[in-house]
C-alpha cells in the first residue's frame, strides 16, 4: 500500500529529460522572421517561487532598435523558468541587472513580445563590449545590420 | 539513533502482543510481516530521508550513490552557490523528482559566460523516467535484435506532457530501425554502452511553442518530425548528439575535462562547430561528437584540439 502510494506520488511528479536539442534557425531566417531586434539593458529582475521550479521576471529598457518598431514606453518584460543560479536547461536565462543583451522578438497571440526560438533569440553581450555571445557567438551587431541592409 | 531503534523494537513487541493476544506464533508472524513491509519500503524511505537531508543542507560527502556528487569540488567556475551540490542529489537519487533545473551546477552571473554549468549538464543528462510511462517496447524483430546486440531498448513513444515539454505518440518504422541499427554498428562500444533506451515521438514541443529535435536523458526521445524527409536534422546527427549527453552522464570526468579545456571558467574560448554548440559546454561537446561521426574531416579542420579530444577520450 505504502509502495503504491509512493509510486503514485512519484508518477505525479514525473518530469521528462530536460536536455532538449532545439531546432536552430539559420542566421538570415532569425533576422528575417524577428519582428523586432533590439539591444536592451536588464533593468530589474525578480525571482518568484513556482510550483516546481522558480520563475524569473526580467524587465529591460531598450537601448537601440535595430529592426522594427517598439514604443519606448512599452514594457519589455519576460518571465522565464528557472533562475540565474538554477537555470532550466535550454531555456533563456537573462544576465544580471545592468548587463546588456541583444533580443530577437516576435509577438505572440496575446500581443506580448516573446523571444524568437527561445534561447536562440537571446544573445548576451559581453560586459563592457558589444561582443555577442551564446548562439550569437559567431555573429555581431554589424552582421545583423548587414543582413538587414540586404532586404 | 540507537535509542530510537531500541524503542522501535520494544514498541513492535508491545504492539504484537496486543494484536495477537500473546500467541507466540502469531507474534512472530506479525513481526515478520512488519519487518518485510519495512524492508520493501526502505528504498522509498531512504529517498525521502535523503531529500529532506539535502533540503536542510546536509553535507553530501557521505553519499556514495551519486556520481554527480563525487567530483563536485573539481570545478573552478565562479559564483558557485555553496549548497547547490546538495540539491543535485534530489534529482539523481530520485530521477523522477520534479527538479529539471539542472541544480548542482556552476551557473555564472557574469554576462558573457555560460548560464548553464558543467554539473547542471551532467545532472540533466542523468534524469531518467520509467520507460513504461513514456512508451511501449517495440516488439519487432529488428528492435529485439538491437536490444540483444547493443543493450538498447526501443520504445514506441506515448503522448505525454509535463510542465515544460509535451510530445505526441509515434511508432518506429522499419526504415527508421534499419537506419538506427546502421548507426549503432559504427559507434564504438564504450560510447554506445552509455545509452539504454530510445523513444520515438512524433512531435516534441516546449511550452513556448519551439520544437526540440530530441530530449536527452534516459530514455532518449527523438522527434520523427525532425528526422523525417524534409525534416531539419539527420537521424545520425540527432542520435549521436543525444547519446553524447549519456556519455557525459556516465563519464562526468571526461565532460569536466572538456569543459575545463574549451570553456575555462564557464567562458567559451573558441567557437563550437555549430551555433547551437555555442550555448554551453554540454551542447558544444554533443555537437562536436555528432560532427566527428558524420564529418570528421570538417571537425578536424575547424578545431584540431576538439577533434583530438573526442578521438582520445570519447570515441572508445
Amino acid at each position: 500500500m505504502m509502495r503504491a502510494s509512493l509510486f503514485t506520488i512519484l508518477a505525479l511528479l514525473m518530469v521528462m529529460p530536460a536536455l532538449s536539442m532545439i531546432r536552430t534557425l539559420p542566421f538570415p531566417d532569425l533576422v528575417k522572421t524577428s519582428e523586432v531586434i533590439v539591444i536592451a539593458t536588464v533593468a530589474t529582475q525578480e525571482v518568484q517561487p513556482g510550483e516546481k521550479v522558480a520563475k524569473t521576471t526580467t524587465s529591460l529598457t531598450v537601448e537601440k532598435v535595430l529592426k522594427g518598431e517598439i514604443k519606448a514606453e512599452e514594457p519589455l518584460q519576460f518571465t522565464t523558468p528557472g533562475t540565474r543560479e538554477k537555470p532550466v536547461l535550454d531555456r533563456p536565462v537573462f544576465p544580471a541587472k545592468g548587463e546588456r543583451v541583444l533580443l530577437f522578438l516576435v509577438k505572440n497571440e496575446e500581443g506580448t513580445w516573446r523571444l524568437q526560438n527561445g534561447i536562440q533569440g537571446l544573445w548576451p553581450l559581453e560586459s563592457g563590449t558589444d561582443k555577442t555571445l551564446g548562439m550569437g557567438f559567431n555573429y555581431s551587431i554589424d552582421k545583423i545590420e548587414e543582413e538587414l541592409a540586404k532586404k | 539513533m540507537k535509542r530510537i531503534r531500541r524503542l522501535s523494537v520494544i514498541m513492535l513487541l508491545v504492539c504484537s502482543v496486543f494484536m495477537t493476544g500473546c500467541d507466540a506464533s502469531q507474534i512472530i508472524d506479525v513481526i515478520g510481516k512488519i519487518a518485510q513491509g519495512v524492508q520493501q519500503a526502505m528504498p522509498a524511505i531512504k529517498n525521502v530521508v535523503d531529500t529532506f537531508s539535502n533540503i536542510f543542507g546536509n553535507d553530501n560527502n557521505n553519499n556514495n550513490n551519486n556520481a554527480a556528487v563525487d567530483n563536485t569540488n573539481t570545478n573552478t567556475n565562479t559564483n558557485t552557490e555553496a549548497n547547490t551540490n546538495s540539491e543535485a542529489n534530489v534529482v539523481t537519487v530520485d530521477p523522477n523528482a520534479e527538479d529539471v533545473t539542472g541544480t548542482g551546477g556552476q551557473s555564472t552571473n557574469v554576462a558573457g559566460q555560460s548560464a548553464t554549468g558543467v554539473e547542471e549538464v551532467i545532472t540533466g543528462a542523468q534524469i531518467a523516467v520509467p520507460y513504461s510511462q513514456v512508451g511501449t517496447e517495440n516488439t519487432s524483430a529488428a528492435a529485439a535484435q538491437i536490444k540483444t546486440k547493443y543493450g538498447i531498448t526501443i520504445l514506441d513513444g506515448k503522448a505525454w506532457k509535463d510542465e515544460w515539454n509535451s510530445a505526441t505518440a509515434e511508432k518506429w518504422s522499419a526504415q527508421q530501425l534499419a537506419e538506427f541499427t546502421a548507426i549503432m554498428e559504427k559507434l564504438p562500444t564504450g560510447f554506445r554502452n552509455c545509452t539504454k533506451g530510445f523513444a520515438m515521438q512524433k512531435d516534441i514541443r516546449d511550452n513556448d511553442g519551439n520544437e526540440p529535435s530530441g530530449l536527452g536523458g534516459d530514455p532518449i526521445m527523438i522527434s520523427s518530425k525532425a528526422v523525417a524527409n524534409g525534416g531539419w536534422i539527420s537521424m545520425a546527427n540527432l542520435v549521436v548528439h543525444e547519446m553524447t549527453h549519456q556519455v557525459q552522464a556516465k563519464n562526468p570526468d571526461v565532460f569536466r575535462q572538456w569543459a575545463a579545456k574549451f570553456w575555462p571558467n564557464g567562458k567559451q574560448a573558441k567557437a563550437s562547430i555549430s551555433d547551437y554548440g555555442n550555448t554551453d559546454a554540454g551542447e558544444d561537446m554533443a555537437e562536436c561528437v555528432a560532427e566527428y561521426y558524420s564529418n570528421p574531416e570538417k571537425l578536424k579542420q575547424h578545431d584540431p584540439e576538439r577533434y583530438e579530444f573526442i578521438k582520445n577520450n570519447v570515441w572508445k
